[in-house]
């Protein structure tokens, strides 16, 4: 029976232009903004590009100069933009893009594109994700519900009680043919996402091993989304008493998921966990850095402990005379300790915003959007677990690259040698290797994001328990 | 062994809260027959149909649709039942012959495009109205695809909740003679109305209610339409 009832419903849905208007007006609406965000990260990713291929010129012609001077050259490393960053832009927009790499200091990634952006900024940001998350569930929600109003507003319901159809057969086919056509909607939507995300010339992982599972998945979760949607929208409309009721609550339910919620949620994790302010945050590292992490000596006696240890092991009386570059070696355990510290501080810090995650995570039980904004982020690649990867990676290749210098000194020099004496070669800034970031695996991404998409699981379940309670109390 | 009757309810009560829609009915539908109830607003017709179709539950008293009991096996009991609603009400965007295959396939019959066209034909549709769309249906074409959905179902009983309201003369004349061959074709069938001459054209039996009460019976074929009237309104007014 509920077969029977699919095929009627698509067939009166395919012959209502109402429906396909409106479709077709948000999917080109869609079209334009995915467009012109592919278009913004191509011009994006060349910029950093030149600025990535210039700085390192720049580095390895450095010319001959003492290792650690050129170690201060210092260069930027850039986040290479991931190709579903045009769909979802996640974090992207509020966190820098680049990071400055440099001797002793773990800086802060910088330049966030949402500081260039025009004054539209003001008007919000409308990324091709919102539209989809946020706007098309008013779509579904108004086809919805109308599905259901109108068997009794027109008779049609009391027609097929009384041929013997029960309500819940007749919902659910209502549902599965709603569902049906969002397939039909929204699978060229994932298909040309696909297609012109591995086409982008010149962005990064642009290969379809990395991209296909991803935006297989994103279509997944975003159909999970619209049938929750659908199955509210149906419910509200079997609940109530005529078309405007529903109408207005879903309005009201619409508003509450996709503009209030996720903002009330944001304000209170920000107020709740607050973040140290940047003057806070520095001087705390340079203040353990001096005196010590809890348990641990000062800098100082630390490092008076490391040259009794080099004379002892060279069994000579002073750092003049250890076979090895003195100041190399110092650099070398002074920056292992920096390094310990700053990773302290920045754990710290990641651990706050992944607490205000989990605050935002829980006000998913007030709207299933948030849910579906987290896990969209976490599959496009650009939530703040992915941020916080490509950080890491930076931070490591920093340590990377400062240590292989100092090394290099440490094995060219002996005893203490004077920063203005110049040894180091084109050769030496040559050899650094070049950054390459991988990104993380579809497997990363769905570890990150599984509370999420937990929550938007038990919101779709939800629905379809509400559908239930409907079915039971729709009267014609 | 005699067949049950189509329609049947026995000391039947319908309460609304405090309010007492149907008092103690006793009404018995057998089958060929067409039973006309009439009454004015608020007696309770629409109240003893809903209760035939399994809408309202009874509060006391028993209901049988073909021998089946419409509280103990609903679903067998509205299999039997086939309703004709005042307005017949159809899917607008489907044609007359969708509509009709879509009823019926919910009922368990499958016709093709050819069958359901026959049976509309057979129901007085005229063929060129097959194919169009409902919504440009007038409200005798489409009663009368409602008419071809009851029959198409196999129905023992047959509802109709002011089946001539709002139809012309002719409308009207076309639509009696439709209920009695379905009548000859075996089927019991209830008709809420308030048209009266149409009752007495038409019904073999008539009973007439107010609030909620069966008050009177009469044989169709031995009453006329004056002594009718006159009852009715003598009902309808509350004089002895």
């Amino acid at each position: 029976m509920i077969g029977i009832i699919v095929r009627r419903e698509l067939l009166a849905l395919c012959r209502d232009r109402r429906v396909w208007i409106l479709a077709l007006a948000l999917l080109a609406m869609w079209a334009m903004l995915y467009v012109a965000a592919l278009g913004q990260q191509q011009r994006l990713q060349a910029e950093r590009a030149q600025i990535g291929d210039t700085t390192r010129a720049q580095w390895d012609k450095q010319g001959i100069k003492h290792p650690h001077r050129g170690a201060h050259f210092g260069m930027y490393v850039f986040r290479p933009d991931v190709p579903l960053s045009a769909f979802d832009p996640g974090v992207e927009p509020y966190v820098g893009q680049a990071l400055w790499l440099e001797p002793h200091r773990r800086n802060m990634a910088r330049f966030n594109p949402d500081a260039d952006s025009g004054p539209a900024t003001r008007f919000g940001h409308i990324v091709p994700a919102f539209l989809l998350a946020g706007l098309f569930p008013l779509l579904i929600m108004a086809l919805a519900f109308s599905q259901a109003t109108q068997e009794r507003e027109q008779g049609t319901l009391r027609m097929l009680q009384s041929m013997g159809v029960s309500n819940l057969a007749l919902l659910a086919g209502k549902l599965i043919a709603i569902a049906a056509c969002l397939v039909l909607v929204f699978l060229p939507v994932f298909a040309l996402l696909g297609i012109s995300a591995i086409w982008q010339p010149g962005v990064a992982y642009a290969e379809s091993t990395y991209l296909l599972p991803r935006v297989a998945s994103l279509a997944a979760v975003y159909l999970l989304y619209y049938l929750g949607i659908a199955a509210l929208g149906l419910a509200v409309g079997a609940l109530s008493s005529g078309s405007r009721g529903a109408l207005f609550v879903l309005v009201v339910l619409w508003a509450v998921f996709v503009l209030a919620a996720p903002r009330a949620a944001s304000a209170i994790a920000q107020a709740r966990v607050p973040l140290p302010s940047a003057t806070q945050f520095w001087a705390a590292i340079a203040h353990d850095y001096q005196r010590g992490l809890p348990g641990d000596p000062d800098l100082a006696t630390q490092v008076r402990e490391f040259e009794a240890g080099l004379l002892r092991q060279y069994g000579v009386a002073s750092l003049s005379q250890v076979p090895i570059g003195v100041n190399a070696a110092r650099r070398l355990v002074r920056d292992a300790y920096a390094d310990k510290v700053h990773a302290y501080h920045f754990d710290a810090l990641w651990a706050r915003y992944q607490q205000q995650q989990r605050l935002l995570r829980w006000a998913s039980v007030f709207s299933p959007t948030i849910a579906l904004v987290g896990t969209s982020a976490a599959l496009s690649g650009t939530s703040l677990a992915h941020q916080r990867h490509f950080e890491n990676a930076a931070e490591q290749y920093r340590q990377a690259v400062n240590t292989a210098l100092d090394q290099w000194d440490m094995a060219h020099t002996q005893g203490n040698v004077s920063y203005e004496t110049q040894y180091a070669a084109d050769a030496v800034w040559q050899s650094v290797p070049a950054f390459h970031y991988t990104p993380p695996s579809l497997g990363f991404a769905l570890r990150s994001a599984w509370p999420d998409l937990l929550l938007l699981a038990a919101w779709a379940v939800a629905a379809m328990a509400l559908l239930g309670v409907a079915a039971r109390r729709w009267r014609p | 062994m005699t067949p049950p009757a189509a329609l049947h309810a026995h000391e039947l009560t319908v309460d609304f809260g405090a309010k007492r829609a149907i008092d103690s009915l006793c009404l018995t539908v057998p089958a060929g027959c067409i039973y006309a109830l009439l009454g004015g607003n608020g007696a309770g017709k629409t109240t003893t149909l809903s209760v035939f179709l399994g809408f309202v539950s009874p509060t006391a008293g028993t209901v049988q649709v073909g021998g089946q009991h419409i509280d103990r096996n609903p679903e067998a009991a509205r299999s039997r039942v086939s309703y004709l609603p005042e307005n017949v009400a159809l899917y607008p965007y489907l044609s007359g012959v969708e509509n009709l295959r879509y009823f019926c396939a919910l009922a368990g019959l499958r016709l093709s495009a050819n069958e359901a066209s026959a049976r509309l034909t057979q129901a007085g549709l005229q063929a060129d109205a097959h194919g169009q769309r409902v919504q440009r249906y007038s409200k005798g074409m489409r009663q009368k695809v409602g008419l071809a959905i009851a029959y198409a179902k196999g129905a023992v009983a047959m509802l109709l909740d002011e089946p001539t309201s709002g139809l012309d003369p002719a409308a009207t004349n076309d639509f009696s003679k439709q209920l009695r061959r379905a009548a000859q074709d075996g089927l019991g069938i209830l008709m809420a109305t308030h048209d009266l001459f149409n009752a007495v054209q038409v019904a073999d039996r008539i009973g007439i209610m107010r609030a909620g009460r069966l008050l009177d019976e009469f044989d169709a074929h031995r009453v006329s339409h004056a002594e009718l009237e006159a009852t009715y309104l003598a009902q309808a007014r509350d004089l002895p």
